[in-house]
């Protein structure tokens, strides 16, 4: 009550009688929950909010009765459309939640007693906990948490509201003193209570997806957006090994080409020669995946084995993929061995489908690859002479190339010989197909920063990456990397030091931003364990905090139910340990009180109506022969108390002293 | 009149809590034996307020969403120990209560003691009777009223008592229950215009004109003041509260003459038992104001004439015990 003081006073200004009552931290809890999230709601939702609001709190302050009747029928009806119009339907998670926003007001407004307040507290906490559906930071998490500490004040106002008087100051502090104790137990329940695997209902259909991210086709541009984001993609800590100095995170593969854009095939034939690659793994890898709109994992090229949370499937092109998309962020483990081309034994078929190119689209990329295609029968050969044409035509590699209408190979090859890693990686796929070679294109992210704080690995969106896989009829399907063709460093090293045209790079991409950057790291390694330890604790990470503590998932279902009960039962011992009476600080009332035990355990319990005087007669009568102890307990006692003749000190030594003796006095104790 | 009409197990239960309440009689003091809890309304609502919130945990995976549940489950957790301890060791002190006459209100003072500082926020209730008492860690003691209507005459108890508290959350409630065996007077209501006794009550020589002259309910008004607590009873107008006025007294002081005895045949026109016992209270009152010598007789008895605040109450009491169905 006293740093934040001119604070604390304008606030109770502006609360006018509201300061002191169960409204008060109510209505701040709402602020929070509905402030922390104020930008996501539409317009007309936020004022709408914004107008109950202020009408709430204009009636609250000047004590005007709650409302009732037609009115709040009318705005309860206009609340709902307003939502309907808002969003375009009636059942969402969004529109739940801005619904719930509105109706809190309303409900408030038309409160009568305790009841309704406690049901409009109930309201503030699912606003409160529906602030995490927006994020898990650390700003969401002090905002919620906060919020729910002021809705629990709030219940323990209401609770006195019938009493005359409330001194507020104290309730609060026994307030703030049971919620601080909770805090362990809190964190017990955390790591101790299994979690239900989610979804239960499903998700809405508008439920929270990734902003940003790869899409699932390639088309010009569509990357070269992306270089100009730093926002995080993922974040890999290596547990085993060494991650390769070219890092490619491969995603979705892209089959099907259609003249303009490439796309995954939706329909492809098993491929059971991946099973041959499986094998001890030289690295292994946990990778933080932020929400993306789209099933896929970014996994280290040659990743055969994957675990986490999710329920994924391997693909035939080798890629890693959820059965939902990835809307929450995602924690997985991988295990990968690298300098292995992927292997599969295409049919003839699927080889005239992966050489597929639809006539009249790019002329002369078609007829440089056929020329090729009849220079090099042999397939190796051909593939090194498409190499070698692509670095004779020495690309310029960079964000802004020019537009491009149609026939973009050839407007790359041949005309503007700029572009982005897209436009290199459809050239090449196009002219390899040409030239008579199954090939395909990948998407992902190459590279990526390692974090000095932490030693964690971070790709950002600015890393996604396209190149494109050929298939060489004994090994399989190999990597080849146009954009490296254009910029041979690309692969090792980072987008910002390779670009040179500095084209609307992030600003802490550039090389001479390194302190930002540093500063940087240090923020992102703490949001890592933030999002690992906090945010992104779930069931997979649960069950390996159980395996280290050497209990078998299979059965820690049953250790983790009895470690709660424990937790709770132990939560209520020591709050009952906690509250009990405080041992009086008065030594004299100390050594009285061993005295009453003292007595009390061989039966002779004082009554509390009992005087000192009229006890220690009782007690000489029953034990004449400690009389004597008795007495030079009691003198020294009463002196202090009632004489004042001696002080409280010097009584208690001489009542410790007495003490002694009549234990040697006094028979054994009764039980005994 | 708890168990008005109530199943077995009522009555069972109440067997049960009194058998546990009788094993401190005079000072009550709360301990672990005699304190009960249970979750309220409100602590239901909260409990499914958490689950509905576990459930949305659950369902969008939200892992801070865990968390605030679990350490709202933790308060919640921790609100049963703290609020058993607002009440344990409380001692509760039920007091006598001054004596009234039937259609005036009791005020049962009630004297709770804190055994260790704390914020105690307590409600009594007692049939027909509520009050609140707040016990702080600088007010460690304090005195409430609980004010029952006193509406039939005798000597009654408070009945069940029962103290609460909800504090800190109002989630659970914890309840002493006890059965205070202090009692109360309840007098006889004085008839409010009752006629003057038979001229053949009065006994001695000086009767006449005195004791006729100035006939109950025909006291002057003219300077009346409030009466304060601890002052004579004889001087308050008895004829003003009979009407449910306060008690107010009159500062003239009849002058000490004569004797009556005021006989239950005498009262035989007033009607049933009740309304003869007003009427002989309302003479009683009477003859105490004026200060006569006034004795009683009763089917089973006669007090002897005698004047003062003792004997005026010996008599009324004898009054209040009046056998009802007696003739």
């Amino acid at each position: 009550m006293n740093a934040p003081a001119p604070l604390l006073r304008g606030l109770k200004r502006l609360a006018g009688p509201l300061a002191g009552t169960a409204a008060a931290p109510l209505a701040l809890a709402l602020a929070l929950a509905l402030g922390s999230q104020f930008n996501e709601f539409p317009l007309g939702i936020q004022a709408g909010i914004a107008v109950l609001a202020t009408v709430w709190f204009l009636r609250r302050r000047q004590g005007a009765g709650s409302l009732t009747g037609w009115r709040l029928w009318l705005m309860g009806l206009a609340c709902a459309l307003g939502v309907r119009w808002q969003y375009g339907y009636w059942f969402g998670q969004e529109s739940g939640v801005a619904l719930v926003a509105l109706l809190v007001w309303l409900k408030w407004l038309e409160a009568r007693g305790e009841r309704d307040e406690r049901l409009v507290a109930a309201l503030t906490l699912f606003l409160l906990t529906a602030v995490f559906l927006r994020g898990q930071t650390p700003l969401h998490a002090l905002a919620a948490f906060a919020g729910a500490g002021l809705v629990l004040l709030a219940c323990a106002r209401l609770t006195l509201s019938s009493f005359p008087t409330q001194p507020s100051g104290r309730l609060d502090r026994d307030v703030g003193r049971t919620m601080a104790w909770a805090i362990p137990f809190a964190l017990l329940l955390f790591v101790l209570v299994p979690r239900v695997p989610g979804p239960l209902w499903g998700l809405p259909a508008d439920a929270r997806a990734g902003k940003t991210g790869l899409s699932e086709t390639l088309e010009a541009g569509s990357i070269a957006q992306l270089a100009r984001s730093d926002e995080i993609a993922f974040v890999v800590e290596v547990l085993e090994g060494e991650l390769p100095a070219a890092r490619y995170w491969r995603g979705p593969v892209l089959e099907v080409y259609d003249g303009r854009s490439w796309k995954p095939s939706p329909w492809r034939v098993p491929n059971p020669a991946l099973e041959a690659t499986q094998g001890p793994a030289q690295v292994r890898y946990r990778s933080l995946q932020e929400p993306s709109d789209l099933p896929w994992l970014f996994t280290l090229e040659r990743t055969h084995a994957l675990s986490g949370a999710v329920d994924v499937e391997r693909t035939a092109t080798g890629s890693w993929r959820a059965r939902q998309p990835l809307l929450q962020r995602t924690l997985f483990t991988g295990e990968a061995r690298f300098g292995e081309a992927l292997p599969e034994n295409l049919t003839p078929a699927a080889i005239r489908a992966l050489t597929f190119l639809p006539p009249q689209v790019n002329p002369r990329t078609r007829e440089a690859g056929e020329a090729l295609a009849r220079e090099h029968p042999q397939a190796e050969a051909r593939l090194e002479a498409l190499a070698a044409f692509f670095r004779a035509r020495q690309l310029r590699y960079t964000l802004t190339p020019p537009a491009v209408a149609r026939d973009s190979a050839d407007a790359v090859l041949f005309d503007t010989r700029a572009g982005f890693c897209e436009h290199f990686a459809d050239a090449f796929a196009v002219m390899a197909r040409a030239a008579g070679l199954p090939a395909r294109v990948v998407l992902g992210y190459l590279g990526g920063e390692r974090n000095p704080a932490n030693g964690t690995w971070i790709i950002r969106q600015a890393d996604a990456h396209s190149w494109v896989e050929v298939w060489l009829a004994p090994h399989g399907w190999v990597r080849v990397d146009p954009t490296a063709f254009a910029q041979p460093e690309r692969a090792e090293r980072s987008l910002g030091e390779v670009l040179l045209e500095r084209e609307g790079l992030p600003l802490l991409l550039r090389p001479e931003w390194r302190w930002a950057w540093r500063l940087r790291a240090q923020l992102e390694a703490w949001e890592y364990a933030w999002n690992v330890w906090a945010a992104g604790f779930d069931a997979e990470r649960q069950h390996r905090l159980w395996r280290s503590l050497g209990w078998r998932p299979d059965r820690a279902l049953g250790w983790a139910l009895a470690a709660t009960g424990i937790a709770l039962a132990l939560a209520a011992l020591l709050a009952w340990w906690l509250q009990r009476p405080a041992a009086s600080r008065d030594p004299l009332e100390r050594q009285w009180r061993r005295f009453c035990r003292l007595m009390a355990r061989r039966g002779l319990a004082r009554d509390p109506a009992e005087g000192p005087l009229d006890y220690g007669e009782r007690l000489m009568r029953h034990f004449p022969q400690a009389s004597g102890e008795i007495e030079a307990l009691l003198r020294p006692y009463l002196q202090a108390r009632y004489g004042g003749t001696l002080t409280a000190d010097e009584a208690a030594a001489a009542m410790r002293r007495a003490l002694r003796n009549l234990r040697r006095r006094l028979p054994q104790e009764k039980s005994a | 009149m708890i168990s008005r009409g109530a199943a077995p197990w009522r009555e069972g239960l109440e067997r049960w809590q009194r058998r546990r309440a009788a094993a401190s009689a005079g000072t009550f003091t709360v301990t672990h034996r005699t304190l009960y809890i249970l979750p309220t309304a409100a602590g239901a609502g909260f409990a499914l307020t958490l689950f509905v919130l576990w459930l949305l945990a659950i369902n969008y995976s939200l892992s801070l969403g865990h968390a605030l549940v679990f350490w709202l489950a933790a308060v919640a957790v921790m609100a049963i120990p703290a609020t058993a301890a607002n009440l344990r060791g409380v001692a509760i002190d039920v007091g006598e209560p001054e004596a009234v006459f039937a259609g005036e209100r009791l005020r049962w003072p009630v004297m709770l003691r804190a055994g260790a500082p704390r914020f105690r926020p307590l409600e009594l209730t007692a049939p027909g009777a509520q009050a609140v008492a707040l016990l702080t860690p600088s007010l460690g003691s304090v005195r409430v009223f609980l004010e029952q209507n006193a509406e039939r005459r005798g000597l009654v108890r408070l009945g069940r008592l029962r103290v609460a508290t909800r504090h800190p959350f109002g989630w659970f409630r914890a309840w002493t229950l006890l059965w205070p065996t202090t009692s109360a007077w309840i007098y006889p209501r004085p008839e409010p215009q009752a006629p003057p006794w038979p001229a053949a009550a009065s006994l001695a020589e000086e009767t006449g004109a005195l004791s006729q002259g100035i006939r109950p309910g025909e006291e002057d008004f003219a300077d009346l003041r409030p009466w304060r607590a601890g002052e004579p009873l004889r001087r308050v107008l008895w004829k003003i509260v009979a009407r449910g006025g306060p008690r107010m007294l009159s500062r003239r002081e009849g002058p000490a003459a004569g004797t009556v005895l005021l006989r239950w045949n005498d009262t035989l026109g007033a009607g049933d038992v009740e309304a003869r016992l007003s009427r002989l209270c309302a003479w009683v009152l009477a003859a105490h104001h004026q200060h006569l010598a006034f004795g009683v007789e009763l089917p089973d008895g006669v007090l002897p004439p005698d004047r003062g605040e003792a004997h005026l109450h010996a008599v009324l009491r004898r009054l209040a015990l009046f056998p009802p169905e007696a003739a």
